[in-house]
């Protein structure tokens, strides 16, 4: 294509091809401390490109195209290539990542052990781990927490943190500008601005950690907390999973092994920074019954 | 029409204890399978070779107080037809010719 950019976000090597300059020059500058992935073949091609010869020129859209495709998924404005990108890059590794069992999940770590936040989108986990990133925690995440099979530990695939509507505000009020990406109106979600992880995420993306807690936030909701039964944990998290049944019998060990060791919370929160001292706290308590 | 019932292979299944449920992973379709009581326990009594319902009912009542009467074998008969559409137990039309 015109214009390619290879780029390594943890254990993937992507290969991002477009008809535009301007995704890949958002991107270039947004991966900026991230390796460029030319050091192996590439997991994953990606192609932003026009639905047809018109729409490149002429009021411009980009369609996604790539090793895995959504027969129906619409066009994007050209200025929403970026979006366009990171939805790319996701759909590869949703449908064709086989190495890891893959949950739609935020993760951050601390003292070596990984806290995993899964939950629909809307419940908060990406702002949560943008928040806690910037706080003391290592982002190693805000999309799919990477469950190896065999060691249990969860690898880091720190991409940017797609913040929405209000956690725009909520993070542009903390973070600098240079931070962020160009602000995406009118989406299908809304307004988007993409934030680029920690230089720490990004220098320890290599560096896996076991996880020692579960949550299942909701944003929106007065703030209770409620363990979580291994069953429906189980029952939840296979609905996470983008390749559970692709997995086979490697989904299913890596699963009920991690349902196994790690405690599970369902956590309603209304509160941004309450939210956040209540993490440390519920923090502490499972690392202290891990022991 | 008396039928023999017996467990799929456990060399096809892999199973992992969650609580007060059973999770069954069946290596040849590839599902995943959870179950609550009364379906492991009665998984548990059925072997590789085929049984007739009585003696499965016997043996049940020998670990669990299920009863022997016609309620008790019907309620067994139903949970075997629903292990055996989950593709976890299977039957067949019995053959009693040696015992004859």
């Amino acid at each position: 294509m015109q214009h390619e950019l290879r780029l390594h976000v943890g254990p993937v090597r992507f290969r991002i091809g477009s008809q535009w300059a301007q995704p890949l020059d958002h991107m270039r500058r947004l991966y900026a401390d991230f390796p460029n992935g030319d050091d192996g073949p590439p997991d994953f091609t990606v192609r932003l490109e026009a639905p047809r010869l018109m729409r490149r020129f002429i009021r411009p859209q980009v369609a996604i195209a790539g090793d895995f495709m959504l027969p129906d998924a619409l066009p994007l404005p050209l200025a929403h290539g970026l979006l366009a990108a990171e939805m790319a890059m996701n759909l590869q590794v949703a449908l064709g990542w086989r190495r890891h069992l893959l949950l739609h999940a935020s993760v951050v770590e601390r003292d070596g052990r990984a806290l995993i936040m899964t939950g629909l989108s809307g419940s908060g986990k990406s702002t949560l781990s943008a928040m806690l990133g910037e706080n003391g925690w290592r982002f190693m995440g805000d999309e799919f927490a990477l469950i190896d099979p065999d060691s249990g530990m969860a690898v880091p695939f720190p991409r940017l943190v797609s913040l929405k509507n209000a956690a725009i505000d909520a993070m542009q009020a903390r973070l600098p500008e240079h931070r962020f990406g160009p602000v995406l109106a009118d989406t299908p979600k809304g307004m988007i601005r993409h934030l680029m992880p920690p230089q720490d995420a990004v220098k320890r993306m290599g560096e896996g950690a076991l996880p020692a807690l579960m949550l299942f936030p909701r944003y929106g909701f007065d703030p209770e907390l409620r363990a979580v039964g291994k069953p429906e944990a189980f029952v939840r998290l296979t609905q996470a999973s983008t390749n559970y049944v692709s997995m086979g019998e490697a989904g299913f060990a890596a699963l009920s092994g991690l349902i196994d060791r790690v405690p599970v919370l369902a956590m309603d929160f209304n509160d941004g920074d309450a939210v956040m001292a209540q993490i440390d706290t519920l923090w502490r308590d499972a690392l202290a019954a891990g022991r | 029409m008396m039928l023999d019932y017996r467990a799929r292979a456990t060399t096809e299944l892999r199973t992992h204890p969650l609580d007060e449920f059973t999770l069954i992973y069946d290596r040849a379709s590839g599902q995943t399978h959870l179950l609550g009581a009364p379906m492991p326990e009665l998984l548990d009594c059925l072997g590789a070779d085929w049984e007739s319902l009585p003696i499965i009912l016997a043996r049940l009542n020998s670990r669990f107080e299920v009863g022997g009467n016609d309620d008790a074998a019907q309620a067994v008969r139903a949970h075997l037809a629903e292990l055996i559409m989950l593709g976890l137990a299977e039957c067949r039309t019995a053959d009693h010719s040696d015992a004859a």
